[in-house]
């Protein structure tokens, strides 16, 4: 017997051939994690859902009124202030400075221009306003802008410049070998979203310097026992370890004389306020 | 009712998100189980999007466009299940030993074996774009929506899907010929 047999039919069968029901552990497992779950406040969507472009539109003309507002009040000479001790002539804007401060890496005042000039591609910067930010910096390959906690040794949120020479083949492994990220900016977004243990959320393209940016905002899966930690560049430090498991982190990866330079903003308490301070700083570099 | 309990899972109110599940966890299941072709994987990709969907609420302004962004997210996270080869190797799907198999009168056993690996060599962006349109009976300008590429690509990736598919079947029975002619 020959039947004459429509695979569309055949496929349209065995597609609907499959479960269709939640199974109570997963529905458990999702309520439990719910209570684990520290909740984001208002700001850009995961998954990079398109706004409108009207809404688009209004939202940069919004941007370029508060743009503008901030820099009328950075440039704008400010009043005395009376009643506080500290930096004062070290603390007011130097935008305009023609020639950037050095930073005292045990009290950074803000705002401030300042040198990253050990790193391996110099470059200026400004902290922004009232970040609280502490530069650790003189290491070629790595500067550190960070936010103590007070009355410990410990740091809350943080932005990491480092050149990088690749990932690793195996990120949860701390003597893994390297790879060659190759191929430009996109090369480091393409190998953190090849890592099982990442979400990668966003990839909106930006400029630093003049130079095309790429970057990423990413959230490491639950802990696992075959994965403890995440070591995410050729060179020494866990993610995970410096930061941690529930942490997000956002980078931005820029090619400057043929290197990946990664901006790593972290930010262990999930403060989505941190991450536009952060871009603040990284929108004020220069590449020397 | 959809629009009114994301409104309060969104003030975080843990029994409407829960609601949420309820109302929507089945489908989603669904659609991972038919795109990883994996109980266990399809498990942790709907617990992964939802708990997702649930740290990220708050930044959704739009209720109404919940169901598109939750299935987003579901996408995205079976595209994650779907990378991390290591598992697939070590994971070897089970024969179910509940019972003796009822006998499909439309899809035959080979059939089901040659579709299963023609699925396997799609990818997994082939493989959402074909179950979120021919299963979950998504248009194509929200299946489109939902995976984040223009309905061009998914026309294309559809596309490419089918023709695998039915290839498979194709060559299933040629084989099944040649045996039967020799």
């Amino acid at each position: 017997m020959n039947q004459l047999r429509d695979p569309d039919v055949i496929i349209a069968a065995w597609l609907e051939d499959g479960p269709d029901d939640l199974p109570a552990a997963t529905r458990r497992s999702i309520v439990v994690g719910m209570r684990a779950v520290s909740r984001r406040r208002p700001g850009p969507l995961p998954g990079g859902i398109q706004m409108p472009s009207i809404l688009r539109l209004a939202v940069a003309a919004a941007l370029v009124v508060a743009l503008g507002a901030i820099t009328l009040t950075v440039i704008a000479p400010r009043p005395a202030q009376v009643g506080i001790t500290g930096p004062s002539e070290s603390a007011s804007p130097t935008a305009a400075s023609p020639t950037p401060r050095l930073i005292d890496p045990s009290r950074t005042p803000s705002p401030l221009v300042g040198t990253a000039s050990t790193f391996v591609h110099p470059f200026t910067y400004r902290l922004p306003a009232d970040a609280g930010l502490v530069v650790d910096g003189g290491d070629p390959t790595w500067y550190q802008f960070r936010v103590p906690i007070p009355g410990t040794e410990h740091w809350a949120n943080s932005i990491i410049v480092r050149r990088i020479t690749g990932g690793r083949a195996d990120p949860c492994s701390e003597t893994s070998p390297a790879t060659l990220l190759s191929g430009g900016p996109d090369a480091v977004i393409r190998y953190l979203e090849h890592i099982p243990q990442l979400i990668v959320t966003e990839k909106p393209a930006t400029k630093i310097s003049g130079l095309t940016a790429s970057t990423a905002t990413f959230t490491p899966h639950i802990k696992e026992a075959a994965c403890p930690d995440l070591w995410l560049w050729a060179e020494e430090g866990s993610f995970t370890q410096n930061s941690s498991w529930d942490a997000i982190g956002k980078i931005t990866v820029v090619d400057v004389g043929g290197d990946h330079v990664i901006f790593m903003t972290n930010s262990p308490t999930v403060d989505v306020s941190w991450f536009a301070t952060a871009q603040e700083f990284i929108d004020s570099v220069k590449f020397e | 009712m959809t629009v009114g309990m994301v409104e309060r899972a969104r003030a975080g109110d843990e029994l409407a998100f829960e609601s949420l599940v309820d109302l929507h966890g089945g489908r989603c299941f669904g659609i991972a189980y038919r795109i990883l072709r994996d109980a266990d994987r399809a498990q942790d990709a709907v617990q992964q999007a939802f708990l997702l969907a649930w740290r990220e609420l708050a930044r959704l302004r739009d209720p109404e466009r919940f169901e598109v962004w939750l299935h987003r997210l579901l996408v995205n996270a079976c595209y994650e299940e779907a990378r991390q080869r290591r598992r697939w190797i070590s994971r070897v799907a089970p024969i179910p030993d509940d019972g003796p198999v009822m006998a499909d009168p439309v899809v035959s056993v080979d059939d089901r074996d040659a579709l299963e690996r023609a699925f396997q060599r799609l990818t997994p962006e082939q493989r959402a774009a074909f179950v979120l349109h021919h299963h979950a009976g998504f248009p194509l300008d929200v299946t489109a929506e939902i995976v984040g590429v223009p309905v061009g690509t998914v026309k294309s990736r559809i596309h490419a899907a089918t023709r695998g598919l039915r290839a498979a079947i194709l060559a299933d029975e040629q084989i099944g010929t040649e045996v039967r002619t020799a």
